[in-house]
């Protein structure tokens, strides 16, 4: 056997899971189109992986699910009482005290409000109980505007990512990678002041992972896309990944702008992601909406091909 | 987490034992199913059972909400039937019975019978024996990482979330179990009759 078939097939396992990186799937792929030893191995571990559906799991006697019930509950009745349900007893006492002094102090207060000079005076405890539910309301409004702002920001992360690694040099290309998770696409739209400098669309379109690899993929192209047609003209933006799920199939994502980002527009809109099979020689065209991009890859003449994600933008 | 599920486990936090019903109902086969694919026999599987939902029930309070119960219950079963493997292995304890390590329940049996070729009843029959003898003849560690995987469908990030180890270590726990399968199963693996059907398939 030689050295590289020894490595190759030590990964032919996680090959079988698609498990490997995007790099090493593609060295392991085209390994076995020229070594037969490796094909062979390939083979019988997924003759081997056929065998076990075969298998099916013993069964318990007849009636045992029926009396499970019955049995657990016996047991459970011989068993003392978790602790948790002592403190659970304690903190509900506890609440229902404490709910009980709040009403009593609330119906003083409102008495003493009907003599508004000098209550302060004769009753400091009062005027202290008074600042601190102010503060308390502040504060839980404080906390709610935080809340609304985090929930804002994950609906912007969830955004298929892009950006280029490499400071993007001047007109030329766009370095796309993209990382090899499932893309989930979305919307995202630039703030009110939109007419931005390079940085800060750059710090909106983050990339999640890096994977160089597509870019040194055989056949794949970066899309060049110039930087300064990028902020005043629009233009679609693509994104390529290999699906864990199926290696055989590339994820192709597009961003497209119908609108110059000087509109104030939704800067990536509407967003497609469309799966082909890797061997697809995919001819990127000026398509600028997600129905371009499916009349595109639905004109390849492949035998099957399949979209799997395709995301409404205005839904989103 | 489904929303009844989350409502279930807020019901059995206050003590209702009626969620806990629901809740046994729902994943008992799951349970038993890994119990009895881990101890090889009934009795063993049983106590697992027994012990994994007095675990749910004692224990909920300590379950985070954001994770999955899923994955909870699988950890809590495969910890006790491991547990429990291990215990009789340093005894050197023979398992109490052998009902279910070689032979087909007759539940199965019956099942089988029903199909119309007996020749291919034979076949199959002899086939799942050949690979529950294969798979029961794995190390601990290997048959535990088989079970969840090609047996519960589970991905590798949520088999090491289960045993508590890193992914790697299930990847080549996976390795080694399937290439000691492969020489295993060999006449069946090198027959050209045997229809091969992938993941996908």
């Amino acid at each position: 056997m030689k050295p590289q078939c020894c490595s190759i097939q030590r990964c032919l396992s996680d090959y079988i899971d698609y498990t490997l990186s995007v790099r090493q799937t593609i060295i392991v792929a085209q390994h076995l189109r020229f070594c037969r030893d490796c094909q062979l191995e390939l083979k019988s571990l997924r003759r081997t992986e056929a065998l076990l559906r075969v298998h099916v799991p013993p069964q318990p006697p007849e009636g045992y699910y029926d009396q499970f019930g019955e049995q657990l509950q016996r047991l459970i009745e011989k068993q003392p009482r978790p602790i948790w349900w002592g403190v659970t007893a304690f903190s509900q006492a506890i609440t229902w005290r404490f709910q009980e002094f709040l009403h009593q102090s609330i119906s003083s207060f409102s008495k003493l409000i009907s003599f508004p000079i000098g209550w302060v005076k004769q009753s400091p405890a009062y005027a202290w109980m008074l600042l601190i539910v102010l503060i308390s309301l502040s504060a839980y409004q404080s906390f709610q505007t935080q809340e609304q702002d985090r929930s804002d920001t994950v609906n912007l992360s969830q955004v298929v990512k892009v950006q280029p690694t490499a400071p993007p040099k001047e007109g030329g290309n766009r370095e796309v990678i993209s990382n090899r998770e499932r893309l989930v696409a979305t919307t995202q739209t630039l703030p009110e002041n939109a007419v931005q400098s390079r940085q800060d669309i750059d710090k909106e379109i983050e990339v999640v992972g890096s994977l160089a690899e597509l870019s040194r993929w055989e056949g794949y192209q970066p899309d060049p896309v110039s930087d300064s047609n990028f902020i005043n003209d629009s233009d679609t933006f693509k994104a390529m990944a290999i699906d864990d799920t199926s290696p055989d199939l590339v994820t192709v994502a597009q961003l497209s702008s119908p609108e110059p980002i000087a509109a104030k527009e939704n800067f990536s809109q509407p967003l497609g992601v469309v799966a082909i099979p890797t061997s697809a020689e995919i001819g990127w065209s000026d398509n600028r909406s997600l129905n371009g991009v499916v009349e595109m890859l639905m004109n390849v003449p492949l035998p099957s091909f399949s979209i799997t994600e395709v995301y409404d933008s205005v839904k989103l | 987490m489904e929303r009844i599920e989350t409502l279930l486990i807020d019901e059995l936090r206050e003590g209702d034992m009626a969620a806990l019903a629901i809740l046994v109902e729902k994943y008992k086969r799951l349970v038993y199913r890994v119990a009895i694919q881990i101890t090889k026999n009934h009795e063993d599987a049983n106590d697992v059972m027994q012990d994994t939902f007095l675990k749910v029930y004692e224990s909920i309070h300590s379950f985070r909400k954001d994770a999955a119960f899923e994955t909870w219950l699988y950890r809590i079963v495969v910890n006790h039937a491991t547990n429990l493997v291990k215990r009789r292995e340093r005894r050197r304890e023979s398992p109490l019975s052998s009902t279910s390590e070689m032979e087909i329940h007759p539940d199965l049996r019956r099942a089988t019978d029903l199909a119309n070729n007996p020749h291919l009843n034979l076949e199959r029959k002899e086939r799942q024996r050949w690979v529950t003898q294969a798979v029961n003849s794995l190390p601990l560690k290997q048959r535990t990482v088989v079970i969840l995987h090609e047996f519960e469908g589970l991905t590798h990030p949520e088999i090491a979330s289960i045993l508590n180890c890193s992914e790697g270590t299930v990847r080549s726990r996976l390795h080694y179990a399937r290439h000691k399968l492969k020489d295993l199963l060999k006449p069946y693996v090198d027959a050209t009759d045997f229809p091969l059907t992938t993941k996908n398939d």
